[in-house]
């Protein structure tokens, strides 16, 4: 009875170490175990086999699971039976139980101690975790399989052999005695077939794997991607960092002129457009900077805005470790699926069909993905085709929004009387002459009273009826109900020679601003070729996606563009026309002579104009592999990438666009109006065409003969990415129905280039010229093509394990543009020979190893950078070039070579290793990369020294600990190292409660030029393929990055509760071109260049309880929880100036987010704003000196304290997930009035300081006419007093769902279903005394609409 | 399998000679089209081409001169640096106002710092003629020199031969390197450089008289800013023999009264426009802007201009009951002044060394002749005048006041000059409108005619000392 129950034991133990993440659910009762066994068989990839003699008496069963694993389901169902079952690949072996299992060996010792296990992790070659491994203990026949984090447990005895083996990799046998952990390292075999080439990781000292990196999917398929990763990274939070950081679709650039047309006006662009327009750097510079937010230039915040989509779905961006970069857009990180980067993050991504996502943080393999992974990078590998069976999923979301109202008072913005109030103050300097030019009604009027032009009585009538209209509720027709839908259906299967996964995906729906309209069709198919006997291995990725998008009237609620009583609507429904650009009466006399109607109206123009585009998108992914002779392979990868975007905008003739450009071009003749441009629709139309290819081959041939081995390898590769857009004319009179236009008509005298005179003419003091010539020129196109070719080379030879050669080449050549030269040449290559001289010489020293070697890198000579717009200038008929940004060249034809000569010791059998070596360097030019002016140089510099490692392997390599000393390619002293000690894993360490135990450290420096290796060293294939990430652009490099961190986790009760900490602490160098500083006076331009650092401190908690676990309950607890600081090094020192700007520009030591201000003192008895000085005393006094000096430091207006607490709970076919996300710690600026100048519109004017006493009661000085930029302005609006805590937790969703019982899913022929019920923002706690959202806060303190609910159903179906 | 090898080995040798084939053709190709590190002779040609050149911001340096005033209203509005500089204020400069005329100017003299630090390095093609190669390079010169000597003109003291050599100028950056902090050198080193500048540039036997376009200097307009350097240098010789130079090359006086001249509202309005040598045009955004309203000639201006003449006629709206004389605004919502090099203000420069040296018979053909071009025919039939040596200059200078006001500064450039002469130095002062109401005085030689540079310019460069009001 003893070894039955043992057995049992056993059992029980291996499954719940084998778990596989089948789902099954059975809901049975009093059925036959066959019946059982085939709704598994359904259920899984699993088939029994069995004697039926064997299960002839058993019992009938009842059984209740849902969602379980296979062990879970196999356990239940063998609950008190007389049956054993084995799991053996994927067939499940039932049988009777024996009498006497011969397996175990005798001996009562044995019985006493009880099981042995061991435990263990496999993972391949570049450390990533391999599932469904077979482990097999040899001597006790014991198998499992292993999971998806690559974990196993499996019985063993005090010593013995475990066999490893999985399709693809090379079996492993591994012989073991007294040890509780078996950490197993597959390699891939000859045969293998290739898996999706993730970023090769190229580790300094092995460092171990970050184990927090891969997420665990058990259990997660039915969340989304933001969800999983909520509650899964430490350190990982996401953010609604604003209303409005999302995809950019459009810019808005404020437009002098157009050609000759004077625009004056903010112009829409989409981001092509707009890159080509302004550079691509500097425009992706414009659009970094505003999609940060913080520290941006006024220069360009007053020329600039971006239009960002806030699709329903992406109010969250992923941030990991905050900034560690002044210069990237920091709050993002790249998400990659299958291969494919993807714009933006898709937060709504569901995890039905996803296999893995890896989280990666550490900066070396970061580098590899080029600037876009600034902030980490997000890998989602699809689950692959599983040959001889076709699996279908389907998948459906629904989100509704509502439209956010439009509130003023909760907006702070002033309403009807409490503006015209503050306008018709005597005391503020109004002067708006008698001109009809730009003048809004109401301060027409009251120029006109204070001009004498009408009499009180009649400004008062007029004023009065101004004052009884008010727009509030009418603004709310300027956005929409948003309503989203998304379907995904999902088609996978295959043979063994070909697998396939199909997807096709449809979206479809609006979003809050008002016209807005979307709809997308995506395809994609995954293909798996394995063919000639496994031989050629072939991955292609296909992907086709059509998108269209009309882009609504967005609702900026500070910005209106019009006054409060202004409305939309008169009684009737009429629009009622803004008149500011031209005066009502001035308009109505071009009216009467035969003019259209100047004036404007928001909602009729959000509402006929039609500005789309349409996307297409055509990418495609080949990795192939092929084994052409024994020893002799072929790898290539090529990379396809097409995108057509088209952007329309469609000005109806009923437009004001249409409208006044019309009048623009009419000149007024004896016979009435002569009209230049037929009036009608006006199209713009663009196309631009985006091409990438990447094609990387490499030829490898390695052959052993007796005791030499040979191995080549010879690849090369080229890319070319191009974009261009052809020249387009602007279509007047368009007719959408025929697509016909009528032509611009043209003077006649003295040339068709001659200027016509417009209905300015008319006016008093006005006069204008108009060349229609200009309307017809083309705008200018444009055509951009980057382009390199790669060569590389590497050679080995090894002789009998005695001595090794090795040598690798690597050479890129970039175009290049204006010099004698074609194209630059950047090469790196190195050499080493190491002989062993002692092998195996006694216990204390056992080998001694010594090496020469050589190492370099030289940069290519590029010219230094001057950004700057080329453009054709419409009326001059020729191109210019304008030069609006200086970069400097690090790459300078610098060099630096390393020669050395190495001796390595390895003692006590080799569980210590240490080594030493004496190095040359030469290093040629300047190669600090701190360099900002000029790196040309001809100086040499040689440097010698030594340089050291030690490596100790201990406690059978469970405590492992590295250090080396050296220098990087620049001569800069380095150190690297690493410590772990996996103290679980001790055969020493036995507690019943700690299951995993582990603590690491880890120091990482990499230079600058140690990491443009890295990254160019991504075209070399390795280990049989090529890593995925490509880069095409090597003419930056990439910051110098320092890294210490110190690890440590837990786990308690078989992992119930586990907590993760982590100390960090990185430093990250390299040039910045991003910070706001003042326009440099010996140049005009307005950005600098500096090279900063920034020093990332923090850290990272988290927290699991998985509370209960039963099979039909389950309630989880996560915390994830996090500190983090950014602090700026070397910025350059900007001098006080009384500007925004200031308050918050990067100051050295300080976070980056810092925010400084005056100390507020209220006002005085006179109105005047006062302060404290440096003395603490109060004054009034305030010019340059006084507030400069007493200035002071006001907080960070980054959270520093950010994460999230989860739960999750189960039951039965119910479960329900509640996040709550919390930022503390940090400050928001809260927006204050300045009287003095007449756009204001802010409902606190109502508050200002009137007469003596009301100092008592408001901040608000008193209207002032020192103008605007004023110290007093400064102090008004920048004062402590505009500082609130920005401290809040919010409910940021709420999730109910279920899934269909078995019995359900059988009558439908399913296999699983889902459906979930969510709402986001569902409500906050904000610390400030106004209760004010921060999230919807703007950098200057003003507030933006709230935060849409967001109501969502998804649905999610197997077959 | 032998064949199969063999097969492979041809397949990649082919490839790799083809790749080293390939290598050049792929890599041989133009760079993007909307941004081009200016690099190749080409490309300046492209730099050169720039409207922005030719658009500049000297407006202020007009309001403070004595041509224009404010009405009431626009003395009262809340305040702006215009105003200040209006009244001569101290401040100018609000804490955090931008001085657009100082950044400006200096983004263009670093479009042509970037031409005179290239053009020696462009590659041999087929633009990098020496033809092409020296006229980028003298068109960078002239355009360099002009905005040095407005600089100067602008932040420094008039020139004087005996202080100038520490008189502080404005900085002088000759090369593209940015975030150096240079401070201000001489007015004398500064003039230095500029006529250095403007004889490197003339002396080109490619240099024509006139560029392709008002936007390109030709050797017309490299002599015409020599004229005008020296005049302000008070090297009336020099001065006489630049503007003779210039003259001999362009000497075409457009006639307003046959003539469709109307006011500017854009810089192609200059095209066409026969007595312009070098088209520069200031577009001011920000008056207008400030004050919804343009500016009103002042009193002594509209006195020296007369209605008859049609400078004053077809500038400015003639006042109304309701209102005063204004200037036109273009499309309602800006001010576009002339301050382009043209033939009459070499005339004047011709006429004033000449009446100087004594020639007034001379110099008053030259008013004439001018004079003839732009008063209606009426009035000029009617105009009777003795030109004595006596008088000679008194009408040149007031010639070129009726010439030049509004013309980027050149008025407040010939104030703080005449100031050193005795006989010419005046104050002046602001009033109410139509009111003998003084808001402020500029005295002669008042270190309040330099324009201050503003808290942002020096928090950015402490290097540049400030001058004092």
């Amino acid at each position: 009875m003893a070894k039955k129950l043992t057995l049992l034991i056993t059992i029980a133990f291996s499954i719940v170490y084998t778990k596989s993440y089948s789902q099954i659910t059975i809901h049975e009762k009093n059925v036959e175990i066959q019946k059982i066994f085939k709704s598994i068989e359904q259920q899984s990839k699993f088939t029994f086999l069995y004697d039926s003699k064997d299960i002839k008496d058993v019992p009938n069963i009842t059984i209740d699971v849902d969602n379980a694993s296979i062990q879970d389901a196999l356990s239940q169902t063998f609950k008190g039976l007389s049956l054993t079952y084995k799991i053996i690949a994927q067939t499940i072996l039932v049988k009777q139980e024996p009498k006497k299992p011969e397996n175990l060996p005798p001996g009562p010792a044995q019985q006493k101690k009880g099981m042995l296990f061991i435990k263990g992790t496999v993972m391949d070659q570049n450390l990533l975790p391999l599932k469904d491994v077979m482990i097999k203990e040899l001597k006790l026949g014991f198998k499992t399989l292993s999971n998806a984090m690559g974990d196993f447990t499996i019985q063993s005895g005090t010593s013995g052999t475990i066999v490893v083996s999985a399709p693809g990799f090379a079996k492993q046998t591994i012989s073991y005695a007294d040890t509780t952990f078996l950490e197993i390292n597959l390699q891939k075999d000859g045969m293998e077939s290739i898996d999706l080439s993730e970023v090769q990781i190229q580790r300094l000292n092995e460092i171990k794997a970050n184990p927090t990196k891969f997420i665990n999917m058990e259990n997660r398929n039915y969340m989304n991607l933001a969800q999983v990763l909520q509650g899964t990274i430490p350190g990982l939070s996401l953010q609604i960092v604003n209303t409005s950081v999302k995809t950019v679709t459009s810019v808005d650039a404020y437009v002098y002129r157009d050609g000759n047309t004077p625009v004056l006006a903010f112009r829409r662009f989409s981001v092509e457009d707009f890159l080509a327009r302004e550079g691509r750097v500097q425009g992706q510079k414009i659009i970094d900077l505003l999609l940060k937010g913080s520290n941006v230039p006024k220069a360009i915040t007053d020329l600039y805005h971006i239009n960002t989509i806030t699709t329903v779905t992406n109010v969250l961006v992923p941030e990991i470790r905050g900034a560690n970069n002044f210069g990237s857009n920091t709050s993002n990180m790249l998400v990659v699926i299958d291969g494919f980067p993807q714009d933006g993050f898709p937060a709504n991504y569901p995890m039905t069909n996803v296999e893995s996502i890896e989280v990666i943080k550490d900066p070396k393999e970061l580098i590899k993905w080029g600037s876009r992974a600034a902030g980490g990078a997000i890998l989602i590998r699809s689950k692959a085709a599983k040959a001889g069976r076709l699996d279908i999923n389907y998948s459906a979301n629904f989100y509704y929004a509502p439209a956010p109202a439009y509130n003023r008072e909760k907006l702070k913005l002033a309403n009807t009387a409490t503006y015209l109030e503050y306008l018709n103050d005597p005391g503020l300097s109004l002067n708006n002459g008698a001109t009809p030019f730009g003048v809004s009604p109401a301060k027409q009027l009251v120029s006109q009273k204070r001009l004498n032009q009408i009499t009180q009585a009649q400004f008062q009538t007029q004023w009065d009826s101004l004052a009884r209209l008010d727009n509030e509720s009418q603004v709310n027709m300027l956005q929409q109900n948003s309503f989203t839908q998304n379907h995904g259906l999902t088609v996978s299967g295959g043979t063994k020679a070909y697998k396939f996964t199909g997807m096709a995906n449809y979206i479809t729906g609006q979003d809050n601003s008002l016209g807005s309209k979307k709809s997308e069709y995506t395809f994609g198919l995954n293909n798996n070729f394995s063919l000639l006997k496994n031989k050629l291995n072939i991955r292609w990725l296909v992907n086709f996606s059509d998108a269209k998008n009309k882009s609504g009237y967005t609702l900026s609620p500070t910005n209106l563009g019009i006054d409060p009583y202004q409305m939309l609507l008169d009684d009737r429904g009429n629009y009622v026309y803004d008149y500011t650009v031209l005066s009502a009466d001035a308009n109505k006399k071009i009216v009467g002579l035969g003019y259209k109607d100047y004036g404007v109206n928001l909602l009729q123009d959000a509402r006929i104009n039609d500005l789309s585009s349409r996307v297409i998108n055509k990418q495609s992914n080949l990795n192939l592999s092929w084994q052409l002779l024994p020893g002799l392979s072929f790898a290539t990868s090529f990379l396809y990438k097409h995108r057509n975007t088209n952007n329309r905008t469609l000005y109806a003739a009923e437009s004001s666009y249409s409208r006044q450009l019309v009048d623009r071009y009419g000149q007024l003749s004896s016979k009435g109006v002569n009209f230049y441009v037929p009036y009608g629709d006006i199209l713009q139309e663009s196309d631009r065409i985006y091409e990438e290819l990447n094609l990387r081959s490499a030829l490898s041939y390695s052959k052993v003969f007796g005791k030499h081995s040979i191995g080549v390898t010879l690849g090369g590769g080229a890319a070319a990415v191009s974009s261009s857009s052809p020249a387009n004319t602007a279509l007047y009179g368009y007719n959408s129905s025929t697509k016909t236009s009528t032509p611009v008509y043209l003077p006649t005298y003295p040339s068709t280039n001659a200027a016509i005179t417009n209905f300015y003419s008319l006016f008093a003091g006005a006069s204008s010229t108009m060349y229609p010539n200009g309307l017809t020129q083309p705008l200018s196109g444009d055509t951009s093509v980057n382009r390199n070719l790669n060569g590389n080379l590497s050679l080995m030879y090894g002789f009998a394990n005695r001595i090794s050669v090795s040598g690798s080449y690597l050479n890129v050549l970039n175009p290049l543009y204006g010099q004698s030269a074609k194209y630059s040449t950047q090469k790196s290559y190195s050499g080493d020979v190491t002989g062993r001289i002692v092998k195996d010489w006694n216990s204390v020293l056992k080998d001694v190893l010594i090496s020469v070697g050589t190492t370099g890198i030289k940069m290519p000579d590029l010219p230094a950078q001057y950004s700057n717009r080329r453009y054709l200038q419409t009326y001059f008929n020729n191109y210019t070039i304008w030069v609006n940004g200086a970069t400097p060249t690090q790459q300078q034809g610098q060099s630096s070579k390393l020669i050395y000569q190495k001796l390595a010791l390895a003692l006590a059998d080799s569980s210590l290793v240490i080594n030493g070596a004496y190095n040359t360097q030469t290093n040629q030019g300047n190669l600090e990369t701190n360099n900002t002016v000029n790196a040309k140089s001809n100086e040499t510099r040689k440097l010698n020294y030594l340089s050291g490692g030690l490596d100790l392997f201990l406690r059978k390599k469970l405590l492992n600990f590295h250090l080396n000393y050296g220098r990087s390619p620049e001569g800069e002293s380095q150190y690297n190292g690493s410590f772990n000690y996996n103290i679980a894993r001790e055969s020493y360490f036995k507690s019943n409660t700690i299951n995993d135990l582990e603590v690491s450290a880890l120091l990482q420096d990499i230079s600058a030029y140690q990491g443009f290796s890295i990254m160019t060293a991504t075209n070399i294939a390795t280990g049989g393929s090529f890593s995925q990430a490509t880069n095409s652009d090597f003419s930056q490099l990439p910051a110098a990055s320092k890294i210490f961190e110190l690890h440590g986790k837990i786990g308690l009760v078989d992992n119930k509760y586990s907590m993760d900490l982590r100390y960090y602490d990185q430093n990250s160098a390299g040039v910045s071109n991003n910070l706001s500083v003042l326009t440099d006076p010996s140049t005009g331009l307005s950005t600098q260049v500096s090279y900063s650092s920034i020093t990332n401190r923090g850290i990272e908690l988290f927290m699991n309880a998985n509370l209960v676990k039963t099979n039909n309950f389950n309630y989880n607890i996560t915390l994830n929880g996090a500190l983090n600081r950014n602090i700026a090094k070397n910025v350059p020192i900007t001098r006080f100036t009384a500007t925004n700007s200031y308050t918050t520009v990067a100051r050295e030591g300080y976070d980056v987010s810092n925010i400084w201000s005056t100390k507020w003192a209220g006002l005085n008895s006179e109105g005047d704003p006062q302060i404290y000085d440096k003395n603490g005393n109060i004054t009034a006094t305030i010019d340059s000196a006084t507030i400069a000096s007493s200035l002071f430091y006001q907080g960070v207006t980054k959270a520093p304290y950010t994460g999230g607490l989860i739960q999750e709970v189960r039951v039965k076919q119910f479960f329900a997930r509640v996040a709550l996300t919390f930022n503390l710690g940090y400050v928001m600026r809260y927006y204050l009035p300045y009287p003095g100048y007449d756009g204001e519109n802010s409902s606190l004017i109502a508050d200002r300081w009137r007469n003596p006493g009301d100092e008592q009661r408001t901040d608000v000085p008193k209207i002032s006419s020192s103008g605007s930029n004023s110290y007093r302005e400064f102090v008004t609006r920048y004062s402590s007093n505009g500082i609130l805590p920005a401290d809040n937790i919010r409910l940021q969703e709420v999730m109910l769902g279920f899934s269909l019982p078995n019995n359900y899913l059988k009558k439908y022929g399913l296999s699983y279903f889902v459906m979930t019920f969510q709402v986001q923002n569902l409500a906050y706690w904000a610390k400030n005394k106004y209760k004010i959202d921060p999230a919807t806060i703007s950098q200057d303190g003003r507030i933006g609409s709230p935060l849409a609910k967001i109501y969502s159903c998804n649905i999610s179906v197997n077959f | 399998m032998t064949m199969y090898k063999n097969a492979l080995f041809f397949l990649l040798v082919t490839c790799s000679l083809l790749a080293v084939q390939g290598c050049n053709k792929f890599l041989d190709i133009s760079p993007p089209t909307s941004n081009v590190n200016p690099t190749t002779v080409k490309d300046f040609q492209e730099m050169l081409n720039g409207d922005s050149l030719s658009k500049c911001h000297f407006f202020l340096l007009d309001v403070m001169s004595d041509d224009l005033q404010y009405s009431d209203a626009q003395t009262t509005t809340s305040s702006n640096y215009y105003l200040r500089g209006y009244l001569w204020g101290d401040p100018i400069w609000n804490p955090s106002d931008d001085d657009v005329m100082y950044n400006s100017t200096y983004s263009r003299i670093l479009q042509m710092n970037i031409i005179t630090d290239r053009i020696n390095a462009a590659p041999a093609d087929a633009y990098n003629t020496p033809e092409n190669k020296s006229l980028v390079l003298s068109q960078a010169l002239i355009n360099r020199a002009f905005y040095y000597l407005q600089l100067v003109n602008a932040y420094g003291s008039a020139y004087d031969p005996g202080t100038s050599l520490t008189d502080p100028g404005v900085p002088l950056v000759l090369s593209a390197s940015g975030n150096s902090l240079p401070p201000r050198a001489s007015v004398a080193r500064v003039y230095d450089q500029v006529i250095a500048d403007l004889k490197a540039a003339v002396n080109n036997p490619y240099l024509k008289s006139k560029g392709s376009d008002v936007i390109h200097p030709g050797k017309s307009s490299g002599y015409a800013l020599l004229a005008r350097a020296y005049l302000y240098q008070g090297d009336y010789v020099a001065a006489l023999n630049y503007a003779d130079s210039t003259l001999a090359l362009e000497s075409t006086v457009l006639n307003y009264n046959s003539s469709s001249y109307k006011n500017l509202t854009q810089l192609p309005d200059l095209v066409g426009n026969p007595e312009i040598l070098l088209g520069r045009i200031t577009v001011d955004l920000e008056f207008y802007a400030f004050n919804k309203a343009t500016v009103l000639p002042s009193t002594t201006l509209t006195s020296t201009l007369t209605t008859s003449d049609l400078r004053y006629s077809k500038r400015f709206v003639a006042p109304s009951r309701f209102q005063p004389a204004v200037y036109t605004a273009a499309s309602g919502n800006s001010m576009v002044l002339d301050n382009s090099i043209g033939v009459p203000e070499v005339m004047l420069i011709k006429a004033e060394c000449l009446a100087r040296m004594g020639s007034f018979a001379q110099a008053a053909a030259l008013i004439t002749t001018l004079r003839q071009n732009r008063l209606t025919t009426s009035a000029f039939a009617a105009e009777k005048r003795t030109y004595t040596a006596d008088n000679t200059l008194g009408y040149v200078l007031d010639e070129r006041r009726r010439e030049l006001y509004y013309h980027g500064g050149l008025r407040l450039f010939d104030l703080k000059r005449l100031n050193k002469e005795a006989a010419f130095k005046k104050d002046i002062t602001r009033t109410k409108y139509n009111s003998t109401i003084v808001l402020a005085t500029l005295p002669a030689g008042s270190g309040r005619y330099l324009v201050p540079f503003s808290p942002t310019v020096i928090a950015a460069n402490p290097n540049i000392t400030q001058n004092p009001r």
